[in-house]
């Protein structure tokens, strides 16, 4: 976990964390193990070179007056996958960090930092709820 | 391999064609990573890099390496870093592997009946990947099947 980057309590355990998830290509699959469609491990994959996943805070989005569908605004096929950041800091080794990094894209833009297993990346796919479904290309 | 055709752009691999007489198991992969060819950069809103000529190719030989009539189809995804990843979560095993290349991939395996569970990178030698593939293609079997679904 990077030293230098401090977690922000102000973001509670109980606080959902949004990640969108593409339509095309379709990266929803069914777990037969589990006897239910989830996203893929590959949607909880940090950006290229780096150990941030970037996410969209869930409650100040909602105390805005928006909805899910707002995450998605820019891609308004896309689905949304739903965590806690309890999840995060406690259910996956090595435990996570989260930050706040407001965009100009997205006003509630946060960030998961640390380093992410295989394993890690899954069990965050098994526990993700889709809120929203992506919307299938024909 | 003279059943693959290769068509080759400066950027990556644009298609590959097999012959019918290969399994369809590798004929469904391959069809979905030529599907792949076609993601732009940022594909994911977030980036995300489109597949590398390196992961695909990696994910073809990988396939041809590995599958054979009996193995089940697995979901084929591309993964952020240009990377391609094969999935299966079926018949009591989770298994996961992401390819960067022919020479390398890291392979994430759970047995949800016995416990057993490791992650692991490969490069040449695919001994314990061809195990777990072996172990998922013998459950897939219909006499095995039927014992998953009485369990």
């Amino acid at each position: 976990m990077p030293e230098d980057i401090q977690d922000d309590i102000s973001i509670d355990d109980t606080d959902g964390i949004l990640r969108r998830v593409p339509n095309w290509p379709d990266m929803v699959k069914f777990d037969a193990n589990l006897n239910t469609y989830r996203a893929t491990s590959a949607c909880f994959s940090d950006k290229a070179g780096s150990k941030e996943l970037s996410i969209t805070l869930e409650r100040p989005l909602l105390e805005s007056g928006q909805t899910h569908q707002h995450a998605i605004v820019h891609e308004p096929k896309f689905g949304l996958a739903r965590l806690t950041a309890g999840f995060v800091r406690h259910q996956i080794q090595p435990a996570q960090k989260l930050v706040r990094e407001p965009t100009e894209k997205d006003a509630f833009h946060g960030l998961v930092v640390g380093e992410k297993s295989k394993q890690a990346k899954k069990a965050m796919a098994k526990a993700a709820v889709l809120v929203i479904r992506p919307t299938l290309s024909p | 391999m003279s059943a693959l055709r290769l068509v080759e752009t400066d950027i990556r691999s644009e298609a590959v064609s097999v012959d019918a007489r290969y399994p369809q198991v590798i004929r469904q992969a391959i069809g979905k990573l030529n599907e792949l060819t076609q993601l732009p950069d940022n594909w994911d809103s977030y980036g995300g890099r489109a597949p590398t000529k390196d992961a695909l190719m990696g994910a073809v030989q990988l396939a041809m390496d590995l599958f054979d009539e009996r193995t089940p189809i697995p979901d084929v995804f591309p993964v952020p870093n240009g990377n391609i990843q094969f999935e299966w979560a079926c018949l009591g095993l989770d298994i996961e592997i992401e390819i960067e290349s022919n020479r390398k991939c890291i392979a994430c395996f759970e047995d949800l009946e016995s416990g057993e569970n490791w992650e692991r990178a490969f490069t040449f030698d695919l001994t314990e990947l061809r195990k777990v593939i072996s172990e998922l293609t013998a459950r897939n079997q219909p006499q095995n099947r039927l014992r998953a679904v009485n369990a």
